[in-house]
């Protein structure tokens, strides 16, 4: 099943790395170089799933997560951080270290997209 | 002559056959010659002549007297026949009684011409005689005397000893005694004897006579009583300010008992300054507060005071307006003629004078006044040293004290520059100076790191160029010996008073040291004209340093070990920080190309040429900057190890921006403008110089906004370039930073990246031996600017900025 991941980083060729990777599994991938304009692609997009860096310019991933938990509408999207040092970041569903395995990337996002399609019509989901 | 018997042969020397035949008339002298019809007429009329005293002849000559008892020779028919003459030689009986009368008289006028009073007193104390010296003295005739008994002219209170010891005179106990005594004269005065008493018998052995011999010791006795008084009076004297303690009661009770001592109006006492030439208190006496008021200042040793000061002496006037030095008398100072002026040295010389005026009831002071004063003054200048010593070592005491208080509250004091000052403060405080200063030499001991000024105003210290270690503190700290001058100018290691510095003159100079160690030197100054610091200063001042040398030095060793912790923790977390940001910064390249390689491998069949080639491409750009990482890694890593060795030539700088500019242009969007004028010339290595050129402009395009400028100047240092932008500018927690190496850009703003640009650019312009800082752009933005070495402008060759390969650092 086809879902919208929103891909949030400020290296141009992990974005490329990762569109490529999830384009090939079927998916729709939407990129943002740092966290504000993340937050304007999720209001505009309803992406399924966030996967975030943590260190860029103008908005950090940790700021991301914290705006989109806030944010009733949007709290249940699950959240992937993406980081070479993702340790006591709050709020994620999942902390993957970089350099990522794509496979690995893969099958975290497909559990990640089941799971929230299961509570979908809660949308409490998320924690 | 019928007969003559052997006795008239020894009397008279004729032998009897020469007389018998002969007249008697032979023997009787010329003019006795009637004694023969005396004798006979008597013996007719008596029949007998017992005694009959005459003079005769002796055969040689000589007289003879003789004592004749003459008894007539009757025959049997009663007719005188014949007389019979016993001679009996009296000549010795009468010489000794004429020696008898001879020395009768002769005691009679010793007795009544004698100086000594002599008297007899019968056994009923009556007189009996008494000789004219005595009468003399006690106003009697000796008749007068003779009815009167010596308890009638014995003064009450010595009368009853006198009877007991005349008792026991006559009752044979003692043989005699000897008593001084007041006798009262006919005319109710009292006159001083000094009586010995003997005991006299009688021929007959039963009547008794008491013999007095009595000298008039009056005057003696008078000048004894003088004495008595006299001493009493001084003692006195003494008394009343030997346990006196304050200085200046002291003074005063000094002035008051010499006045009292030698009876006179007024009185003074001056206690000299410490140069020995005026006087530097002065306590007066006899004159009342409202005169003392009128004359308003009080002397300071010049006129006739000056000349006791000077000479050192006593002066003794009766006149004190005759004297050559005599100011006269001040303005209403009440009247003043004899004079009387005594230094008083003490066991340290002379502390001050006595000055004395208007002896009372006489011209003017005696010799024995000016005794009397003499052997105060001692006593005096003793009581004033003692009283000095005294007030300094209370004083000593008590300023060592506030020295112990403070300095144990100092003791939680842990900053040494605070310290420094505190102690600089107190040093002045316990010292009572006008200024103080401590400056603590650092570790080469050659300069001074930390310094404290007290007392002077912060206009003045700041005037003042900071203090190097010179002249007195210099050699203070390298003698590490206090130092004690009446004026420091004089010192030969003094250099003078640096501009804008008051003028100072006595000293005093601590070393402050630690186990043999000088680690800062201590000053305490008053202006010229202040007075010596005295010993106890200095003994106040020796306990300061040794204190101020425990706290600074605990401070300071506190202080580098905070230093040395806080280094080590900032150290540890940088190099955490490192690890972090090398972690991420290496493992972005390296997990794209692993990405993109692994992706390429596994699609390599369903994607097109072109879409080929994209992964190819990025792959390589992902290596390039992964190579270009570990450059700068490397590059920073030796830089610092000082392994570089720049090649230094002339670079026009112009040139060298254009060459940097070529090799990192700027990114879409961003506009760069160049505006270095092509005579600025820098001594440098053109390699180098584009390396940071490109570090400080990528840094540009990374933060800047889009604006950037590459501005040069001629600055009196040298050349300088500078990088401007118009950027968000660095944040101010940022600034301090901002060069160090491993420091991440701006993690509050999550920014990633190595930092290793400016690091490494300032590594690289110390190479150079230049200069590299940051400033706030104006009105927003960076500037960052870079100081190089000047090179000569010469037309000669200049070589243009050597092509690199452009990098982009971190």
């Amino acid at each position: 099943m086809t879902a919208t991941i929103l891909v949030v980083d400020d290296e141009p060729d992990f974005l490329f790395l990762l569109r490529m990777t999830f384009e090939q599994e079927g998916h729709r991938v939407i990129e943002a170089p740092h966290g504000l304009a993340a937050l304007a692609c999720v209001r505009d997009s309803r992406p399924d799933l966030v996967i975030t860096d943590l260190m860029m310019p103008v908005m950090s991933g940790q700021e991301l997560i914290r705006r989109l938990r806030a944010d009733e509408s949007v709290a249940g999207i699950p959240i992937i951080v993406a980081s070479a040092n993702p340790n006591g970041t709050v709020g994620a569903d999942a902390l993957v270290r970089k350099p990522v395995r794509p496979k690995e990337l893969i099958r975290l996002a497909s559990a990640l997209l089941e799971r929230s399609r299961n509570s979908e019509p809660h949308r409490d989901g998320g924690d | 002559m019928t007969s003559w018997n052997p006795g008239a042969e020894r009397l008279y020397g004729y032998a009897a056959e020469e007389m018998v035949g002969r007249p008697i008339g032979v023997i009787i002298p010329p003019e006795r010659a009637g004694d023969e019809q005396r004798i006979l007429r008597q013996i007719l009329q008596d029949e007998y002549v017992a005694h009959y005293e005459t003079e005769r002849v002796r055969k040689d000559g000589t007289r003879v007297e003789v004592s004749l008892a003459v008894s007539p020779i009757r025959s049997a028919s009663g007719d005188l026949i014949g007389l019979s003459v016993v001679a009996r030689e009296i000549t010795e009986l009468r010489r000794a009684a004429r020696r008898l009368a001879e020395s009768e008289s002769r005691f009679a006028a010793i007795f009544q011409e004698s100086p000594l009073g002599i008297a007899l007193v019968g056994d009923d104390f009556k007189f009996l005689r008494a000789n004219r010296a005595f009468c003399e003295m006690l106003g009697y005739a000796e008749d007068e005397l003779r009815i009167l008994g010596f308890p009638d002219i014995t003064h009450p209170d010595d009368l009853g000893e006198n009877v007991e010891l005349t008792e026991k005179l006559f009752a044979g106990a003692i043989p005699s005694y000897r008593m001084e005594k007041r006798y009262l004269t006919k005319d109710g005065r009292v006159v001083w004897g000094d009586l010995t008493a003997t005991l006299i018998r009688g021929l007959d052995g039963g009547t008794q006579y008491g013999v007095g011999m009595i000298a008039n010791v009056t005057e003696r006795k008078i000048t004894e009583e003088r004495l008595r008084d006299t001493e009493e009076r001084f003692r006195r004297a003494m008394l009343s300010f030997a346990s006196v303690q304050n200085p200046n009661d002291l003074l005063q009770a000094i002035a008051d008992a010499a006045r009292e001592l030698v009876d006179c109006e007024y009185a003074a006492l001056a206690v000299h300054g410490p140069a020995g030439h005026r006087f530097q208190s002065f306590a007066h006496s006899g004159v009342d507060a409202a005169t003392v008021e009128r004359i308003g200042r009080l002397p300071e040793g010049k006129g006739i005071l000056g000349a006791v000061l000077v000479e050192g002496r006593a002066l003794r006037l009766a006149d004190l307006r005759e004297h050559p030095a005599s100011a006269g008398v001040p303005p209403h100072h009440p009247p003043m003629h004899s004079f009387l002026g005594v230094p008083l040295a003490g066991t340290h010389g002379i502390v001050g004078d006595i000055f004395l005026t208007n002896k009372r009831g006489a011209q003017g002071f005696s010799a024995h006044d000016e005794a009397l004063i003499l052997a105060l003054a001692p006593q005096a200048a003793i009581a004033i040293e003692n009283a000095r010593r005294f007030e300094r070592e209370r004083d000593l005491v008590s300023r060592m004290r506030r020295l112990t208080d403070v300095g144990l509250a100092l003791g939680d004091e842990l900053r040494s520059e605070a310290i420094v000052q505190k102690f600089a403060d107190l040093a002045r405080e316990v010292t009572g100076a006008q200024y103080a200063y401590m400056g603590m030499l650092d570790e080469e001991q050659r300069s001074l790191s930390v310094f404290a000024h007290s007392g002077m105003d912060e206009g003045t210290v700041r005037l003042m160029q900071p203090p190097v270690l010179c002249g007195l503190a210099r050699a203070i700290a390298i003698s590490g010996r206090p130092v004690r001058l009446a004026d420091l100018r004089e010192h030969p290691a003094a250099v003078g008073f640096p501009e804008h510095h008051p003028q100072m003159a006595p000293l005093l100079g601590m070393p402050l040291a630690l186990k043999g160690r000088v680690i800062g030197v201590l000053l305490v100054t008053n202006p010229p004209g202040a007075p010596e610091f005295t010993p106890e200063d200095e003994t106040v001042a020796t306990a300061l340093a040794s204190q101020a040398a425990v706290a600074i030095e605990n401070a300071r060793t506190y202080e580098r070990e905070r230093e040395w912790v806080q280094g080590l923790r900032d150290l540890n977390q940088a190099k955490t920080d490192f690890v972090s940001t090398v972690s991420h910064e290496l493992r972005t390249p390296v997990g794209a190309i692993a990405g993109l390689a692994s992706l390429l491998a596994s699609r390599r069949r369903d994607l097109s040429e072109e879409e080929g080639d994209e992964f190819v491409r990025r792959i390589a750009l992902q290596a390039e900057r992964l190579a270009n990482l570990v450059e700068d890694l490397l590059d920073l890593s030796r830089l610092e190890a000082g392994q570089e060795n720049p090649q230094l030539q002339a670079v026009r700088l112009s040139e060298a921006a254009a060459q940097a500019l070529e090799a990192a242009p700027p990114p879409a969007e961003r506009l760069v403008e160049r505006a270095v004028p092509d005579h600025l010339v820098a001594r440098a290595d053109p390699r180098r110089l584009q390396q940071i050129l490109v570090n400080l402009l990528t840094n540009a395009y990374r933060h800047g906004g889009r604006r950037i400028r590459i501005e040069g100047m001629a600055t009196a240092e040298g050349p300088v370039l500078s990088v401007v932008d118009d950027g968000e500018g660095v944040a101010e927690a940022l600034v301090p930073h901002l060069f160090q190496k491993f420091t991440p850009g701006a993690p509050a703003a999550g920014r990633k990246g190595m930092g290793l640009g400016l690091a490494i650019a300032r590594a690289v312009v110390e190479t150079l031996g230049g200069r590299i800082w940051h400033e706030p752009g104006q009105p927003t933005g960076a500037r960052f600017n870079v100081l190089l070495r000047g090179a000569a402008e010469t037309g000669g060759e200049v070589s243009p900025a050597a092509r690199t390969t452009g990098r982009i650092a971190g």
